[in-house]
């Protein structure tokens, strides 16, 4: 009875054991300490001090009278994670309110388990290039339960219609090697530096959880704003 | 002897329990979990298989072992465990297996609490099953008792 019980309890504890090494911890959570790289000109950037839509900046630290945002927000999403899209309206309306504060979209589609991850970001990349980033991105983001379980492409292409892009040059873009590679290199960078999930988010790049609310939200940057 | 394996039952029900307990804790906290690469546990518990018309499988779970403790405590008769202690233990390695089947072929993820809470119940039921048939000793009084 004895040797019954010892070995049933051993089963249990080795299998539990190694089960459990080789999966990640429940709620998934990138390291504290993470550098990730500086906001460049690369980056598709919102910033008071820009044109609503820009996307790219033309110098680095870019902003128009040269004054720098104080705060920078880092975001890495994915268009079709539904943690993302939560957190969407609480990261645009922080953009609007906080005045000294810029955010950052940077890609990270788990195409693994969204089947338009690639799709939403490589369209959204695209709008981009002719100078409509955010706008793009807000209208995938809003959309996203209309686009995620079925073809995409199209859909994507009627949103840059709807934006008055030249949708030649967006159906092109959207599914150039070059935005494929741009998209690509720029999630590798953030796995190997153990970001494993989305929304990330970055502030000041110090990796914060993610907050609960937005007022949490709000308060983070605004302390960041004290120091 | 009774006493012993009693005392493994009930800790067995009761660590079961307090799995899905964390589990169903974990459900109606995450209500918008991150989208995470590595598919584990959180693929699992925010499938679509991780509610039954509505219900977190976590909390079915959890009542399931807790309706294991309560019939322990009740019965704890020396004869061996009711037909309704191994019904339910029979149902729990039934949809354990379901569970464990959903994990490996349709969602190719697998949360160790869920693994933990089925083998629980695979122990509980092999325990309950090897106890009744060393305590009676008597094939005939074995039958008796399925017929009741």
């Amino acid at each position: 009875m004895g040797i019954w019980v010892g070995v049933i309890a051993i089963l249990i504890g080795g299998l539990w054991f190694l089960i459990a090494s080789v999966n990640n911890s429940p709620s998934p959570s990138a390291p504290a300490q993470i550098k990730i790289p500086e906001v460049s000109n690369q980056d598709f950037i919102k910033s008071p001090q820009l044109a609503s839509g820009s996307a790219r900046l033309p110098s680095p630290e870019g902003e128009a009278n040269g004054r720098q945002a104080r705060v920078t927000l880092v975001e890495y999403a994915d268009f079709q994670c539904p943690a993302c899209k939560a957190y969407f309206p609480l990261v645009t309306k922080l953009s609007s309110d906080i005045k000294d504060l810029r955010i950052v979209y940077r890609f990270f589609p788990l195409s693994n388990i969204h089947k338009n991850a690639m799709i939403s970001s490589q369209a959204a990349y695209a709008a981009g290039l002719q100078g409509k980033f955010w706008e793009m991105h807000d209208m995938i983001f809003e959309n996203q339960d209309s686009w995620s379980n079925t073809q995409a492409r199209d859909i994507f292409i009627d949103y840059a219609k709807k934006l008055n892009l030249d949708s030649n040059k967006f159906e092109s873009d959207m599914t150039s090697d070059a935005t494929r590679k741009f998209i690509t290199q720029e999630m590798n960078k953030a796995i190997s530096l153990g970001i494993n999930s989305t929304p990330t988010f970055f502030v000041n790049g110090k990796h914060i959880q993610n907050p609960a609310g937005y007022e949490a939200f709000k308060k983070i940057i605004q302390d960041e704003l004290a120091n | 002897m009774k006493n012993k394996s009693f005392v493994f039952l009930l800790l067995l029900s009761l660590a079961g329990f307090f799995d899905s307990a964390y589990l169903t804790i974990l459900h109606y906290k995450n209500v918008i979990p991150p989208c995470a690469i590595a598919k584990g546990c959180e693929t699992v518990l925010t499938s679509r298989f991780s509610v039954f018309f509505g219900i977190p499988i976590a909390l079915i779970g959890s009542l399931f072992f807790l309706a294991l403790i309560f019939l322990l405590l009740l019965e704890n008769k020396q004869n061996g465990f009711s037909n309704y202690f191994k019904l339910l233990t029979l149902i729990g390695v039934v949809i354990s297996i379901i569970l464990f089947s959903i994990q490996v072929f349709i969602l190719h993820a697998y949360c160790q609490y869920c693994l933990l809470s089925e083998l629980i119940i695979l122990a509980i039921f092999i325990l309950s099953f090897k106890l009744r048939s060393s305590v009676g000793g008597n094939p005939d009084r074995n039958k008796q008792d399925l017929c009741q």
